[in-house]
């Protein structure tokens, strides 16, 4: 019901603008120009690669059942589609009981991914040894995260029953404040000592659910624990770095690491530029380096929202990805530094590739 | 080589793997494979073949490479060493990243173990690399799958000679748990070591009785599990030819048995196959329904009973998949099932594996087209995969051939026209010839099916002259009764309903467990 609601609402937004494919991008966060488009100009990106192992043979029989059931038209020649009263109805009826509030999708679709998947491990792996048990089958076979894991192993190893008691209490009020048998799915997929936990067929089996509706609320509280913890960084120290550690800072240079923090302290870039004696280019280039990096970077602080639609009509229009030829298509007084950092805001980059192609 | 007067292997055994003794043959293989001689070693499944490379590659001085067809089954291996602290081990395949593979390749010479995959030893500079840090045993795991009488061919075997003289003549060791005297000289001439010392010990079962029911269809078919779940609680193994079957069926068994039943196949992801094949070691499950991707490098001792529900496409994976059971030795059962429908599906299940004339045309016309466009192949399977628009199976097969026939020289077309005419026959003519040779093994499993006399003499005869007595009942044609086979019945309580609170203080309270 949960996924099923959420193409539903996502298909109401859209209306009748976009073809019934544009849902489906927007779900499995597609990287394509319109995708990041639509989800801008419809403020969809709450929903944004929340379901990245969406199929489209399911999201196919998704739209047939809302079909049958009359909640939704579709148009065969023009791929699109319309809700009817009856849908209208039936999604104002269930939007209240759906965790709709969880997911942002934009911000954390890659966070919460690594967030779970360490802290899945990490669970396992300090469960074994804390039982002096040194023997067992990761769950996860990712090699970053297993690295992760040791690292913290090694730091920790004298301290095991401590750090298991601080992520107890960390983890316990995070579950408390969702509902219970949310928070009781959470729980059954994590593995321990001689425990392996549920797969996705069992727990769906488990809770009466598709496996779909248990991948993507299982997204969704995943999103609404990165929000917390990083809005409380203090009262989650431990999770905090499950979050953050290895994930910003290394990625970054150490230069502009430098000014990212004192951007947290909230200097603005003339300040920057003054304190650390560099040009404020040099600072622009920086900031351009963290919004790659960082989930939650501020763009409409550099980039107003007008100026913001000013450069993705540019980019719709251009022919290439080329700034020169982007910038030549603004209409307002829009700067190539908000042009690249807006282009590194929505993630743009990894599809382009480099985003220093001036010429 | 070693002078191995001068180790005392027990007592390796026993600090590396915590084994206090040798099972039958490892000893003799071991011994011989480290004087330096060249070993083809065929011992039974679950017999501890991996030991005949894990030891040696411990106490050798230089590198020990084994060529596995299977990455899942490497990926096995190596986290169960590393789970008994063994260090210096890596598995090295197609599907990790560049950034992971190239910080293996500038560490290459600390580890002592490494897995590869054979179309990862096909690359030059792999091959260079290896030459580099020296490799003084090379081991060919799987080994029947250099031969076309084997029942999982890999065409990229038969390069291994190859590689193998490029690396200064190693050691060569090759194992196989299913290897006919056919298979067992094509190992021989295709590595080109015609001296080899083998070492071939019975792969008969003694403990387990093999039992065939022909049944109507289906609906018997379900019915006699469910029985017989009902009857029997012991960790059961159910094997499927399709993946949908299998999960279909799993549904059934849960909801009419109190069994823990799960399903496991290759479509699902890799966490959750972790989840399902350590929920079952771990006893969390009673029966597993599943295809041929389970088993492989599993070693739960205690399954006793394991039902085919569709039958394999030769006697090889029969022996292999039902040899799972009772590997701690105990009375235990193979049950096939078997309705005169399931022909068919095998034989599709063939077809699909090989290219059709069709297809064959079909890729013929899309090379010329690229090579009249100067443009070379893709350099990942996948990639070609989506080019060619074949499966993966008919891919390999086709790659292997189209280099054979001098088409192909890894991504650069080589075009003649009386050539490829010729070339075209051949591939077409060789497709027949395999289609021909499977479906003669899918006979021969029938054959079995349908026989009268004893199961257990006919499985085994094309592998040994004979077999040892079996422990309990032979066979269904010997006379089977299951009022006699009483085996040890798990006994398991129904678990309390734990709430999430107390689950997350289970996992995560050291001192509360």
């Amino acid at each position: 019901m949960l996924l099923k609601g959420i193409v539903l609402l996502c298909c109401k937004t859209l209306s009748v603008e976009r073809t019934e494919s544009a849902t489906f991008h927007i779900l499995t966060g597609k990287k394509s120009v319109q995708t990041v488009q639509d989800i801008h100009l419809y403020q969809l990106t709450k929903y944004y690669g929340v379901h990245r192992k969406l199929e489209r043979t399911v999201y196919d029989r998704i739209l047939k059942e809302l079909h049958e059931e009359g909640f939704i038209i579709r148009d065969h020649t023009s791929l699109t589609l319309e809700l009817t009263n009856q849908g209208e109805a039936w999604l104002q009826e269930i939007k209240e009981q759906l965790p709709l509030h969880y997911f942002n999708g934009l911000k954390f679709k890659s966070s919460a991914v690594l967030f779970l998947e360490r802290l899945i491990l990490l669970v396992q792996t300090f469960s074994n040894v804390g039982m002096n048990h040194f023997s067992f089958i990761p769950v996860l076979d990712n090699p970053l995260v297993e690295n992760w894991v040791k690292e913290q192993y090694r730091l920790n190893k004298e301290r095991i029953s401590i750090y298991l008691n601080d992520l107890h209490s960390e983890l316990l009020p995070l579950l408390q404040s969702i509902k219970g048998k949310e928070a009781s799915i959470f729980v059954d997929r994590l593995s321990g000592h001689q425990y392996y936990g549920m797969s996705w067929e069992q727990l769906a089996k488990n809770y009466d659910m598709t496996i779909e509706d248990v991948q993507i609320l299982l997204t969704g509280i995943s999103h609404k624990m990165v929000h917390q913890i990083l809005e409380n960084k203090a009262s989650f120290p431990l999770l905090y770095q499950v979050i953050e550690e290895g994930n910003n800072k290394r990625l970054m240079t150490e230069s502009a690491y430098k000014t990212y923090q004192l951007l947290e302290k909230d200097y603005s870039i003339e300040n920057i530029a003054l304190v650390r004696n560099l040009r404020i280019n040099t600072i622009q280039d920086h900031l351009v380096e963290i919004a790659l990096y960082q989930m939650d970077f501020p763009i409409e602080r550099y980039v107003p929202s007008d100026i913001q639609k000013d450069i993705l009509a540019a980019i719709e229009k251009a022919s290439s990805n080329k700034l020169k030829e982007i910038k030549g298509l603004t209409e307002l007084d829009t700067t190539y530094f908000q042009i690249r950092l807006f282009m590194a805001g929505i993630d743009y980059v990894e599809q382009t590739g480099d985003i220093n192609v001036y010429n | 080589m070693i002078l191995m007067s001068t180790i005392n292997l027990e007592k390796e055994l026993d600090t590396y793997f915590g084994y206090q003794a040798f099972r039958p043959g490892q000893r003799e293989i071991i011994e011989d494979a480290m004087s330096g001689n060249d070993v083809l070693g065929v011992l039974p499944t679950g017999s501890g073949k991996s030991i005949c490379y894990q030891l040696p590659a411990m106490l050798l001085k230089g590198v020990t490479i084994v060529v596995s067809p299977l990455i899942s089954l490497m990926m096995d291996q190596v986290k169960q060493l590393k789970a008994i602290n063994i260090k210096g081990v890596v598995a090295i395949n197609s599907f990790m990243d560049t950034k992971e593979r190239r910080e293996i390749w500038n560490k290459l010479h600390r580890y002592k173990l490494i897995y590869i995959s054979p179309e990862l030893l096909q690359r030059p500079d792999v091959q260079r690399k290896l030459k580099l840090v020296g490799v003084d045993l090379f081991v060919v795991d799987e080994a029947h799958c250099i031969s076309q009488w084997g029942h999982e061919f890999r065409p990229d075997y038969l390069k291994l000679k190859k590689i193998i003289t490029f690396l200064d003549n190693p050691t060569v060791l090759a194992l196989s748990a299913t290897a006919t005297t056919n298979v067992q000289q094509d190992i021989l001439s295709y590595l080109n070591k015609p001296n080899m010392i083998k070492h071939i010990y019975p792969i008969d079962k003694p403990n387990i009785t093999f039992n065939v029911e022909h049944l109507s269809g289906e609906k018997e078919k379900q019915e006699k599990i469910v029985s017989l779940l009902k009857a029997y609680y012991v960790p059961t193994i159910i094997y499927f030819s399709s993946r949908l079957e299998a999960e279909n069926i799993s549904a059934l068994l849960s909801l009419k048995t109190d069994r823990r039943v799960a399903f496991y196949h290759g479509g699902m992801e890799s966490q959750d196959r972790i989840i399902i094949q350590q929920q079952f070691m771990n006893g969390q499950l009673d029966v597993i329904c599943c295809t041929s991707a389970f088993g492989m490098g599993i070693n739960k001792k205690d399954v006793r009973l394991v039902i085919h529900y569709h039958l394999t496409p030769q006697l090889e994976a029969y022996i292999q998949e039902v040899g799972r059971a009772g590997r701690d030795n105990k009375s235990s059962v193979g049950l096939l099932l078997f309705s005169e429908g399931d022909i068919f599906l095998p034989k599709n299940i063939i077809k699909g594996e090989l290219p059709t004339k069709n297809e064959i045309t079909t890729v013929f016309r899309q090379l010329k087209a690229m090579y009249d466009q100067g443009q070379t192949l893709p350099t990942t399977d996948q990639e070609n995969l989506a080019v060619f628009q074949v499966s993966e199976s008919k891919w390999r097969f086709l790659q292997y051939q189209f280099e054979k026939h001098d088409i192909l020289k890894e991504t650069v077309i080589k075009y003649d026209q009386q050539l490829w005419k010729e070339a075209f026959l051949a591939i077409s003519n060789r497709c027949e010839e395999r289609l021909i040779k499977k479906d003669k093994q899918l006979q021969s499993v029938i054959k079995w099916i349908y026989h009268t006399g004893c199961l257990r003499k006919k499985l085994y005869q094309d592998f040994q002259p004979s077999y040892t007595e079996p422990v309990d009942q032979c066979c269904s044609n010997c006379g089977f009764s299951w009022k006699d086979w009483q085996p040890e019945q798990l006994t398991h309580q129904r678990e309390k309903a734990y709430s999430w609170e107390e689950k997350l203080k289970k996992l995560l309270l050291v001192d509360v467990q």
